[in-house]
């Protein structure tokens, strides 16, 4: 509202003038003599942001004499309103527990136990250690068919970590990692969403969430498929009650009766694994009963655009597959072109040649009694969501791991990325496909690249093929090679010039034929070859998949460094039970990290809002932040290196490293930012970057969080949100540019009028000859209007501008004949096909000949990657996670009200297995799979019902994964009993579905 | 009544300030049925839509129901044993100079509604102050009963300035209410008693937001409550963490307020401005 001020302050001024207790006669003596006796104590409030899942809520510390005596939701927070889960709000133990560990800690090889040791030593090893596996094994060019390339890069260290720890730690870990040369450099991302990033990419031209937690209050029918979001998202349940609460349907489907399916009003059970027969049927349901939103086809996909001729499909195998190699060649996913190699149009959605006919055939094997075969839900539940989901918009999607953690990972949400295009569903308000984010920061480890395939900003890591920029702008287009050179600025400063490539020479070139994923560092490490690994944040030896695998590749290290708050299964992984210390040459270094309450620094959460958390308290004992750790080991090698001159030293050397002790976070945050180079000031948004070295920026989509040297991620205005819908476009920051929504182009038909008058968020103003709205327009050029080619790109980060039905192999060209920019294409289709998971009860219903996903590449070390036969291993199990754990439980174990309410790993069994075994609930149980076997709890459940699969009964069991053998609470780790088969695109393991024998202990 | 005389009795440096504050509210309960402005529930949000304070609209309707007030708490209070004689005498003095004319009382409201310097010529430049003070005491009276509708109003419309929307003053205090939306930050008008939703962190005077700069003081014998300091402007605004009853009057934690000024701490807002530095 506005208010006058003026108008206020005239009144605000002589309201007491004059006027005192005093002075009316009261006698005041005694009040100030007891006064005289109080003793005033200082303390102090600051804001944070809570550590678990990435819904990001708010949280108020109140700290007294450097003790944090009070924790509690933040009201004015948007996401969470004052509320926060039972581990939020259990967090004010992590600066007071006796857990911590507060010095440095040195394991020698072979030791049996660990010594204190102070900083310096602690960095001084690392450093060392990290130097040695460099110059042991460093590769400077390798030869492929009689050329030589020069790749700059050492294949045996490694860094693992940052969805835990903030952005700026992120993007110094990145930045160190490989001006190193290190290409092995990965972290959560890869095991939890990296299919996400593929999926919805190649649909819509970015890889996150598209529209916010708060905008899933206006959606009229809500999809919730592979996520439990009551138990693993708690605050979302907020947004979706109030969704309800003005009349939206939820939808559930999952393989357990869960706390989220409570809420739902359509719950499907469904066998883990089959969702894209589930989703394959809903699509065909759609396109067979004309559902789909006509004009939004039309106009914001890829529907008319005309195939190739060579394109085919056929038992189960798109044209182009290599069977030696498992791999496509995707030339025949292309479009026809014209003269300027812009794709040709069908005249009509008819035309069998174009997109749409191409769905519509593929899809059409998908009846609903096939689907229903397949996945187990009832036929006339799968016609009643379909019916449902469609016919009730705006409808918007929520998924996690339950779709992303499967060898069909990316396809899965691919169907999403379809389902949404052809109803419309996207860039509007109460629409879009919502990637639930389960680590606090998992989007800014992703955005600043802790994973092999990218550099900051989702720029493809250059591989040995791409020896200049030029190879790598004519690979991935000129627009993102602006934001290659403003990174290569950021990172190698006023080193950097036209002349001398940026020096995009420096960095590291990956293989182009090897996979750096996380399952291949502990792979290479069994065999010897990886040496050095420093893990922060994450506790693999309980997240990873086939953790005898693990723990065999860590044995096999030189070398292996963990920063993290508290002792973890990782770090102690020498003294888990049943392993002779003596026999593990592996020495460790462990760092003691500051927890999130003890530092300050930026995270973002799933709705990609940036926000920072303040440091009210001084980190536990000598515990130091990542930032000032990663500061350290930087600059200790990189002094190394200066009094030893080595031919592999030269990008150390050239970096641009010095950062301020005081405020470390904000200036890295400024670097982030990017500057002109020639004023000096901080860049006002992407816009205003340049591709000529005038200008820098460590992440282009972080571009415009400073404005008028105000840090906006710090803002807090809650009350501000003029269209009603939820936007809040004061409260902290989101990329790009503010933009709440993406893709909100697509909420106006092609004239630019929004297709919900009601409910608008941008719209073209003919009169001001710009586009407007209240939320940022995602739109290429603001002035460009409907009637010109950038009026209408609704998904302008794709080549097409369109978004894609069909994903097709597809470069856009400039004018000039240079490449601007290139769509993704995934690897094994483009478009979802349904495949089995690599252990499954079932033959493919299909295409029996093709069981399993065609591209899949395992056992990748058959020694350790046993795949189980259904006849020993009969029953599916699926995996997750609980409200009371987080993740690997580094944090939420050590927490002993967490660990009251949930104390240990339990397996629940159907009742009907259960009586079948002689099982009853909290009986002891042995379950085992092709790669081990662990005993646990039995609870007997009736949230799992047996299902009818082809004919056939299928049992599915469900255990938590959270426990290991350190911290508070101790328990079995199921992670000993998945599979790390992974999908071809991202590698991300199958741990949802895998077989197992299940037994009365 | 009960917890006035509970709140002296646990703080007895407050006795004679206490008293006062029962007798008045024993007079404004009396007259109370009369007092009604008439104005629903729904209206407040609309009214404190407007540019101006709320009171530009009702000054008429309240100084007309304020006044009547006003008159009887000149006369009963000049008549209370155990409040100063000083005191008893300014009232006096005003029941006086009024000659009985309800247009007399009713001008003065006017005045101090519309935040004139000046008051009715007839009041003797001595008792300006007590008049000004008890004209206050009967608009926050009148308005009392209207206090929680005016804060759903404020949340409805949005309102989220440091100023009272009602009179347009600046909060003397605030206080804390835990609700399903966490513990929120209501701000409190010390002249005309409204409160209204604020943002839970930053400096209601100089718009200081940054976290760093604040401090908070709390002293074991209050445990009640605590002042928030601004590193900025050097204010500090009183918060309730247990608002209920004299809690929520600023008259109650006079001796909170004597503590910050010799703490060297600015005071704003409010009705009492002798700890003011
Ligand atoms: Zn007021
Ligand atoms: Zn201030």
């Amino acid at each position: 509202m506005k208010v006058n001020r003026r108008s206020f302050l005239k009144s605000a001024a002589g309201a007491g003038v004059g006027l005192s207790f005093g002075g009316l006669g009261f006698n005041l003596r005694e009040a100030k003599a007891a006064a005289r006796e109080f003793k005033l104590e200082g303390s102090r409030e600051y804001t944070s942001i809570c550590t678990f899942c990435a819904c990001g809520c708010g949280m108020i510390c109140h700290v007294k004499e450097g003790k944090l005596i009070n924790l509690e939701g933040d009201p004015d927070h948007i996401v969470n309103e004052g509320g926060l889960c039972s581990k939020g709000a259990s967090m004010s133990v992590i600066p007071n527990s006796g857990e911590r560990v507060k010095t440095p800690l040195y394991r020698a090889p072979g030791s049996d136990s660990w010594q204190e040791i102070t900083w310096e030593e602690a960095i001084e090893r690392t450093a060392a250690a990290l130097k040695k596996a460099r110059d042991e094994h460093w590769t400077a060019a390798e030869t492929e068919n009689g050329k030589t390339y020069q790749v700059n890069r050492c294949d045996a260290a490694s860094i693992v970590g940052g969805a835990q720890v903030h952005n700026e730690e992120c993007y110094l870990m990145a930045k160190m990692a490989r001006t190193l040369g290190l290409v092995y450099v990965e972290h959560q991302a890869r095991l939890c969403h990296s299919s996400t990033v593929p999926a919805l990419s190649g649909s819509f031209g970015r890889g996150a969430m598209t529209n916010s937690w708060n905008d899933l209050k206006n959606a009229k029918v809500i999809l919730i498929e592979g996520s439990n979001a009551a138990e693993n998202h708690p605050m979302s349940m907020k947004w979706i009650m109030r969704a309800k609460e003005a009349g939206a349907c939820v939808i559930h489907v999952d393989p357990r009766f869960t706390r989220t399916s409570k809420i739902a009003d359509i719950h499907a059970q469904i066998r883990p694994g089959t969702d894209i027969a589930f989703l394959g049927s809903v699509i065909n349901y759609v396109l067979e009963n004309n559902l789909y939103d006509k004009d939004f086809v039309l106009n914001h996909t890829n529907a008319l655009l005309l195939i190739n001729k060579d394109f085919s499909f056929s038992e189960g195998l798109f044209s182009g597959y290599d069977e030696l190699d498992k791999k496509y060649d995707s030339s025949s996913w292309s479009y026809r072109l014209d003269g300027f190699g812009k794709p040709l149009k069908a005249a009509s959605l008819d035309d069998p040649a174009c997109v749409f006919s191409k769905l519509k055939a593929h899809f059409s094997r998908y009846d609903i009694k096939t689907a229903s075969g397949i996945t187990g839900i009832p036929e006339e539940k799968i016609r009643l969501i379909a019916e449902t989901y469609a016919k009730n918009g705006p409808g918007t999607v929520m998924y996690a791991l339950g779709m992303t953690q499967h060898t069909v990972g990316v396809q899965n949400i691919r169907c999403f990325g379809v389902l949404q295009l052809l109803l419309g569903y996207m860039g509007k308000p109460g629409t879009g496909i919502n990637a639930l984010r389960g680590e606090p920061n998992v989007q800014g480890s992703t955005d600043f690249a802790l994973l092999f395939n990218y550099f900051p900003g989702y720029l493809s890591s250059p591989t040995h093929k791409q020896q200049t920029l030029a190879e790598w702008t004519k690979s991935y287009g000129t627009f993102r090679a602006k934001f290659f050179i403003n990174l290569l600025k950021a990172w190698y400063g006023d080193k950097a010039s036209a002349s001398n490539d940026y020096l995009y020479g420096l960095l590291p070139k990956m293989n182009a034929n090897t996979n750096y994923s996380i399952y291949r560092i502990f792979e290479t490490a069994s065999e010897g070859k990886m040496k050095f690994l420093y893990i922060m944040g994450q506790n693999p030896m309980v997240t990873s998949p086939n953790l005898n695998l693990v723990h065999k590749g860590l044995c096999g290290l030189e070398t292996l460094v963990v920063a993290d708050p508290f002792m973890t299964e990782t770090a102690s992984f020498w003294e888990k039970p049943g392993t002779d210390p003596k026999t593990v040459n592996t020495e460790v270094i462990f760092l003691p990290a500051a927890s999130f309450l003890e530092k300050e620094g930026t995270l973002i959460n799933s709705s990609r809002m940036v926000q920072w958390r303040y440091a009210g308290i001084d980190p536990v004992g000598a515990a130091k932040s990542d930032l000032e750790i990663i500061d350290l080991i930087f600059t200790k090698i990189r002094d190394m290196y200066r009094n030893e001159p080595s031919e592999n030293a030269e990008s150390i050397l050239a970096a641009f490293w010095d950062y301020p002790k005081q405020d470390m976070a904000e200036a890295v945050l400024k670097e982030i930012n990017g500057y002109d180079l020639k004023t000096g000031k901080l860049l006002t948004g992407i816009a205003a970057q340049k591709d000529d070295g005038t200008t820098s920026a460590g992440n282009w989509l972080y571009s415009g969080i400073f404005m008028n040297g105000e840090n906006l991620c710090k803002r807090r205005n809650n009350r501000t949100d003029p269209s009603g819908l939820g936007l809040y476009p004061e409260y902290a920051w989101t990329w790009p540019g503010n933009m709440r929504i993406l893709y909100n182009r697509a909420s106006c038909d092609a004239t630019g009028k929004p297709y919900d008058e009601a409910n608008k968020l941008v719209w073209w103003d003919a009169a001001a000859g710009k586009w407007a709205g209240y939320d940022v327009p995602d739109v290429p050029a603001a002035a460009d209007g409907p009637d010109t080619p950038n009026g209408q790109r609704p998904f302008r980060m794709s080549g097409e501008g369109l978004g894609r039905l069909f994903l097709a192999k597809y470069q856009d060209m400039e004018p000039s004949g240079a490449p601007r920019d290139t769509s993704y294409v995934t690897a094994d289709g483009p478009m979802p096909e349904f495949y089995e998971p690599v252990e499954s009860p079932a033959d493919n219903a299909l295409h029996p000949s093709v069981q399993i996903n065609p591209c899949l590449k395992y056992p990748r070390m058959p020694s350790m990657q046993l795949i189980g036969d259904r006849r020993e291993f009969p029953y599916v199990l699926c995996t997750s996670s609980i409200t009371e754990h987080w993740c690997g439980g580094v944090y939420t174990r050590n927490v002993p009200w967490l660990n009251e309410l949930v104390k240990e790993t339990f397996i629940e069994i159907p009742v009907k297995l259960a009586s079948k075994l002689g099982i009853k609930g909290g009986d002891s149980v042995n379950v085992r799979s092709a790669r081990g076997e662990i005993q646990v709890k039995a609870m007997v459940t009736e949230r799992i019902q047996t299902l009818i699969i082809n004919g056939q009964e299928v049992t599915v069991v469900w255990m938590p994964y959270n426990w290991g053998f350190k911290g508070l609470s101790t328990a079995a780790s199921t992670n000993l009993l998945t599979i790390d088969a992974g999908d071809p695109n991202t590698w991300i393991q199958e741990t949802k579905a895998c077989l197992v024998n299940v037994a009365k202990a | 009544m009960e917890t006035i005389e509970k709140w002296v009795e646990k703080r007895p440096f407050l006795k004679e300030i206490g008293l006062l504050y029962k007798e008045a509210a024993q007079i404004a309960e009396q007259a109370l049925p009369s007092l009604s402005l008439g104005i629903a529930p729904s209206e407040w949000e609309g009214l404190i839509c407007g540019k101006e304070p709320v009171m530009e609209h009702i000054k008429n309707a309240l100084a007309e129901k304020a006044g009547c007030l006003l008159e009887n708490l000149c006369s009963g209070l000049s008549e209370t044993e155990g409040l100063p004689e000083r005191f008893r005498e300014g009232c006096r003095s005003i029941t006086g100079v009024s000659g009985g004319d309800k247009s007399f009382y009713r001008g003065i409201i006017f005045a101090v509604a519309a935040g004139e310097k000046a008051l009715n010529n007839a009041v003797p430049i001595d008792s300006e102050p007590l008049a000004r003070f008890l004209a206050w005491n009967a608009v926050r009276a009148c308005l009392k009963p209207y206090v929680g509708d005016i804060a759903k109003g404020c949340e409805k419309s949005g309102y989220d300035k440091p100023l009272c929307p009602v009179c347009g003053k600046e909060p003397p205090m605030a206080y804390l209410k835990k609700s399903a939306k966490g513990r929120r930050r209501y701000l409190i008008c010390g002249c005309c008693g409204s409160r209204w939703l604020y943002k839970r962190i930053g400096c209601p005077y100089c718009g200081n937001s940054d976290q760093k700069t604040f401090t908070i003081l709390e002293t074991e014998q209050e445990p009640g409550i605590r002042a928030d300091v601004c590193g900025k402007c050097g204010c500090y605004i009183k918060t309730v963490l247990e608002p209920a009853g004299p809690a929520e009057e600023e008259w109650a934690w006079l001796h909170i307020d004597i503590l910050c000024s010799e703490r060297g701490l600015k005071k704003r807002g409010g009705l009492l401005d002798e700890e003011r530095l």
